[in-house]
């Protein structure tokens, strides 16, 4: 059995804290969310993030952190 | 944010009682013991921002050592010291903790490579000013929670401060009052010590930690008697023993929240009318929403006409959608999944980033932008009146003595082992309800003589026991379905029995030793119980304990202490016990 997620496509968004997620393609982004650019099958792009997401702390910390 | 709550409390009520394990800590007391270890650790290394493991048995110092970790800006992540070594080291490094606070008799269980620091305080330190507290903002971290990983990697919840303050305060389902007695009895490991913890120290309350060890019901009843608890929190399974077997324990109990699996209603009816001032909540929650997101709150005797106990409504902060498998509300009354939202939400998994993804997703209803939800695995339904109610999971995730196990996690580990070919990992549920994990396995090669008790005994090094199969069956082969996949209906369901343990099986000696046996296979549901086998080897643990000893009680009007069963595990040294107290006529 195929799951049936593996064959519709997902695109990779990010929020304004730089926290990153997956949605289907063919949704409305809400308000608030940006498409990073990375489309593929749902695997491909939880992969994708895997790699690019590199710190996860919210935006807003890791400013502040640095800030200090 | 959490620190300079109980700092507060302390400025207003410093001679009040906030902690008591053996002794008891007032609040001044308590912050002055944090703010001098905050200074110690920051001497010792910890910096704002660091994750620092915590592996030390329930105590007034471990409350401590929390609050210094969060007043130096630190997280904490606590490490339960009875899992196996491997796991603690898996846990910390995957957490990034390069310090672990350990109770001196700890020490040992601190893997190679950790820098451990005491959680007493250095001579100097009582000495210094206490310096200022780190400031932290609702979006630093105040802890991770490791929780089960479908991959068998266990993923840590990063809980920020924000999380936790939705958790314990301006409360819609619980009236905190300042004379409360709140008891501490889950391992830190476990997020319903976020409750236990938090909400009474930032109200003033009195918090009364349960001694160090296993949990029983006859221990838990005296707790709770000894030191006037008010509000308590218990597991679903020791919810029900307790009311099973010592209601009247709970007669100074105000409020008593249970949760962490479905919950009987039997039991809450037996509960409202053996205390009709007592309010019961059953309370909701994947430990990514913080401890609890829907609670169901009852005191009146509402008793038999429930057939079944809801999760309720969402807490203060907390929104709930049940969605369709593609995003959409489902129609009113009808079965979908559980997505929350809000404040208390988790930052996500630590070093998970796809994981993450995958489980928090963009939150198309939420009013400010850019929100996230969380997709719970959950299938619920709303009822008319708007509660909440349990249905399912919508993976094979199961409860196992309160802990969330995925069988394919327990397959994954199998499958390390050598000569494994193939395995399937299946919950059977017994007939009192007990949910049970036996795998089935396939050898590679020629299987070696007792390899399914030998399997079981190698899972031990690397898994916690709540993932440890009840019983481990060694097949020539696993029935499979048309499309090549292991059909988990025709696995033979075992008859409840596969005595699984690694000694000889030594035949029962005695009438005595044979009465008690048969009193074990009902308890345990194992077929044949050999002289030396341990009760807790053969799947007992704190709650089929209580249930054994009753059982002893009524059968040959001994009572047995939990503890003489604890020190003399085996049916023959249970047996010399026991027949030592029949020939003193010992308490009846």
């Amino acid at each position: 059995m195929v799951d049936i997620g593996e064959k519709v496509d997902y695109i990779v968004v990010l929020n304004g804290e730089e926290q990153y997620s997956i949605l289907l393609a063919d949704r409305e982004i809400p308000a608030g969310w940006t498409t990073e650019g990375f489309r593929g099958p749902r695997q491909e792009c939880l992969d994708h993030i895997d790699r690019i997401w590199t710190d996860m702390r919210p935006l807003s910390v890791r400013r502040r952190m640095e800030g200090n | 944010m959490l620190y300079e709550r109980v700092a507060r409390q302390a400025l207003r009520t410093p001679s009040a009682p906030a902690v008591t394990c053996g002794e008891t800590l007032t609040y001044e007391q308590l912050i002055r013991r944090a703010d001098e270890l905050s200074v110690t650790l920051t001497a010792a290394g910890v910096q704002p921002g660091d994750i620092v493991g915590v592996l030390m048995r329930r105590s007034a110092d471990m409350v401590i050592t929390l609050l210094a970790l969060l007043r130096a800006g630190a997280a904490y992540v606590g490490v339960d010291p009875d899992d196996p070594p491997l796991r603690r080291n898996d846990l910390l490094t995957d957490a990034g903790a390069q310090c672990v606070v350990a109770d001196d008799a700890l020490r040992a269980c601190v893997p190679d490579g950790f820098t451990t620091l005491s959680p007493t305080v250095t001579g100097s330190a009582a000495v210094r000013p206490p310096g200022t507290p780190a400031s932290t903002t609702e979006d630093d971290l105040a802890y991770v929670s490791f929780t089960s990983g479908s991959t068998g990697r266990p993923k840590g919840v990063m809980v920020p401060h924000g999380a936790v303050l939705r958790l314990v305060t301006d409360m819609n389902w619980m009236s905190v009052r300042q004379d409360d007695v709140f008891l501490q009895a889950a391992p830190l490991a476990f997020d319903a010590s976020t409750f236990e913890i938090w909400a009474p120290l930032t109200h003033g309350c009195h918090l009364v930690v349960a001694p160090a060890g296993r949990i029983t019901v006859d221990g838990m009843a005296e707790t709770v008697r000894e030191h006037g608890v008010t509000v308590a929190w218990l597991t679903a399974g020791l919810f029900h023993e307790m009311v099973a077997h010592h209601v009247g324990a709970f007669a100074g109990v105000r409020h008593l929240v249970a949760g962490g699996d479905v919950i009987q209603p039997g039991p809450v009816g037996r509960l409202l009318a053996a205390h009709p001032g007592i309010t019961f909540t059953n309370g909701y929650g994947p430990t990514e929403n913080t401890t609890f997101t829907t609670t169901w709150t009852t005191d009146s005797a509402t008793g038999d006409d429930l057939d079944s106990i809801p999760i309720g409504t969402p807490v203060n902060g907390t929104r709930i959608a049940v969605l369709d498998s593609a995003l959409r509300p489902v129609e009113k009354g009808a079965c979908g999944e559980l997505y929350v939202s809000g404040a208390g939400l988790a930052h996500g998994y630590l070093g998970q980033p796809g994981a993450t993804a995958d489980r928090f997703v963009p939150d198309p209803f939420a009013s400010e932008p850019g929100a996230r939800m969380y997709r719970t695995g959950d299938l619920v339904r709303l009822r008319p009146d708007g509660a909440c109610e349990f249905v399912g999971r919508v993976d094979d995730q199961v409860k196992i003595l309160g802990h969330r196990v995925e069988p394919v996690a327990v397959e994954t580990a199998l499958h390390r082992l050598p000569n494994v070919s193939r395995t399937a990992v299946v919950v059977r549920t017994a007939a009192d309800g007990t949910k049970r994990l036996v795998a089935y396995v396939v050898p590679e090669d020629v299987q070696p003589p007792n390899w399914g008790e030998r399997l079981r005994e190698q899972l031990r090094a690397t898994l916690p026991t709540p993932m440890i199969p009840w019983a481990v069956l060694v097949r020539d082969t696993l029935p499979l379905t048309g499309n090549g996949k292991i059909d988990r209906s025709a696995l033979p369901v075992p008859d409840l029995t596969a005595r699984n343990v690694p000694n000889e099986f030594v035949s029962p000696r005695t009438d005595l030793e044979h009465r008690l046996a048969e009193l074990w296979q009902g308890v345990l549901g194992v077929e044949r119980i050999g002289a030396d086998d341990d009760f807790f080897d053969l799947g007992g643990h704190s709650l089929n304990a209580t249930e054994l000893l009753v059982a002893v009680r009524t059968e040959f009007g001994v009572t047995i202490p939990a503890r003489v069963l604890y020190l003399q595990p085996t049916l023959g040294e249970l047996g010399e016990q026991l027949e030592n107290a029949l020939r003193s006529g010992a308490p009846r």
